[in-house]
């Protein structure tokens, strides 16, 4: 079935269609979501709220080519409210914890992984979606809703800074 | 080449991110479940493509002549489909869930086709139920009304606790218990012997209470000792109970029955949604696989002798035709034949 009826049927109300859609979508939605909010748990609810949200919506997708980057950028925003939801409480334990952190960071073995997963929201958006989703730079500025400069200033910005947490030679 | 590296590194480092394939299949499950009960009821979207729909279908009734491409493109949208939900039968994509979701203290929801009504039942104080009254009346007939039905009247009533909980006595309940007691003793008895002696007996749900001693008794077509099966019944019956019963065979057909499955959701909403929208002027749905093919009955209310009579009842087979042969529904009900009949008030068939 291509793309095109497949959308239809969601349009009409199918689960069946919407699920085989995201086959292959699912667990890299999921990955993102992870490299956002760092536990299993909040990553699934922002999976289910992104799959929700898409499925009540797809009436506003005009053009069924652009499914894939529709649902990127619905996770990517769910993921960056939830964040700043989340943010705005801050634990007392974690401030302690936070101070402590700052002397440990150094001396853990960081892996790329985590040295994105560390990067200010701004450069860790762009990073993930040019190289792990392969999208192009206007891509990116389409989903963004931003110009396609600050796209690549911020690619080259996040780039820098995981070269100084990870040292010149991994990248 | 700085890309490339770093492409295939974060790839493989992502794809190394640990998953439970089986929550994540959840939590889709889950979040497609939460849509499936909104999405026709809060859709801003939803509403403006049913309202083009519905302008459509109202545009092709009033001209004769309809033109290819016009019903090619209505016919993408088709009134029935938008009802349709093959998992959990109910009252199109709204229900009382729709409500308790939105914080009410609903307790039954439910419509009434004789008399074309919704009926509401409220919980809580006098002062909530004037409170909220008019909130959820107009919640409902807007939200059936974005579905396209549009002849259903709302009611809503309070639904008094004291009254509600109020349990039949202990002595009736003995009554009753004692009935059920009776009932089920007789029904096993029935069983045992006509399985014993080799009947294809399906059930025998005996009734006794005070108004009726019924056994209705369901067997396989292909059983054809009918009377030898009623002198057997009865005889047991003499032995446990007093007093005359009243022994009907009902027939069952097990290839039917599966068919009698596939086609109760969808005849289901072919009856909600004819019913339920005003230019159908149907008040009555119904259906038999006795005889073979399935022949669906549809009673409306126009006179025989009234001009458009027919054009309604085109319009009516039209509906459900296109309804039945969608991919949809084809998928469910197989390439299982059927007939449409629909009758005027005065009892003529008019398609």
């Amino acid at each position: 079935m291509s793309l095109e009826k497949k959308i239809k049927k969601v349009k009409k109300g199918s689960k069946q269609a919407f699920q085989d859609l995201i086959q292959d979508e699912k667990n890299k939605l999921y990955r993102m979501a992870f490299i956002y909010v760092k536990n299993e748990n909040d990553a699934l609810d922002i999976l289910q709220e992104t799959i929700y949200k898409a499925f009540i919506s797809i009436h506003s997708l005009k053009d069924p080519q652009y499914f894939s980057t529709w649902m990127m950028k619905i996770l990517i925003n769910n993921s960056l409210d939830f964040l700043k939801k989340r943010d705005r409480v801050i634990p007392f334990e974690k401030v302690e914890d936070q101070k402590n952190h700052q002397y440990q960071k150094m001396e853990e073995k960081m892996d790329l992984i985590e040295a994105i997963k560390k990067l200010d929201e701004q450069y860790k958006t762009v990073i993930i979606l040019r190289y792990y989703r392969d999208m192009t730079i206007k891509q990116i500025a389409e989903i963004l809703q931003c110009p396609e400069g600050t796209v690549k200033t911020n690619i080259h910005r996040g780039l820098q800074k995981l070269k100084i947490t990870l040292g010149e030679e991994c990248i | 080449m700085m890309k490339n590296s770093l492409t295939n590194k974060m790839k493989k480092e992502f794809d190394d991110i640990p998953i439970s394939q089986e929550k994540i299949d959840g939590a889709i499950e889950a979040a497609l479940k939460r849509g499936n009960k909104k999405k026709l009821f809060s859709g801003r979207g939803v509403s403006t493509y049913l309202g083009a729909a519905m302008i459509l279908l109202g545009l092709l009734a009033g001209s004769a002549v309809i033109s290819p491409t016009m019903a090619e493109m209505v016919s993408k949208i088709p009134y029935l489909n938008q009802l349709f939900q093959s998992e959990e039968p109910g009252f199109g994509k709204f229900g009382m869930e729709d409500l308790t979701e939105k914080g009410y203290n609903v307790s039954n929801f439910g419509i009434d086709y004789r008399t074309k009504t919704i009926h509401v039942g409220i919980e809580g104080t006098q002062a909530y139920y004037d409170e909220v009254k008019n909130e959820i009346k107009n919640l409902v007939s807007e939200a059936f009304k974005e579905q396209g039905m549009d002849a259903f009247k709302v009611k809503i009533s309070r639904v008094d606790q004291d009254k509600r909980s109020e349990e039949p006595s202990t002595d009736q309940q003995k009554k009753i218990d004692e009935y059920i007691r009776r009932s089920s003793e007789l029904e096993k008895s029935i069983m045992t012997e006509l399985k014993r002696k080799g009947f294809d007996i399906r059930s025998a749900h005996v009734r006794i209470n005070d108004i009726e001693k019924f056994i209705p008794l369901e067997v396989l077509v292909s059983e054809k000792r009918i009377d030898e099966m009623k002198e057997i019944v009865k005889e047991i019956a003499a032995e446990k109970e007093t007093g005359e019963f009243k022994i009907k065979v009902y027939k069952i057909d097990p290839i039917k029955e599966e068919a009698e499955q596939r086609w109760s959701p969808v005849i289901s909403t072919i009856a909600q949604g004819l019913m339920g929208k005003k230019d159908f002027h149907v008040k009555g749905v119904g259906y038999s696989f006795y005889p073979s093919p399935l022949t669906i009955t549809i009673k409306t209310s126009v006179k025989s002798s009234e001009p458009d009579t027919e054009k309604i009842a085109e319009k009516i087979e039209m509906e459900v035709r296109r309804f039945i042969e969608s991919d949809e529904v084809k998928d469910k009900v197989k390439d299982d034949p059927y007939n449409i009949i629909v009758y005027s008030k005065d009892k003529k068939e008019i398609n």
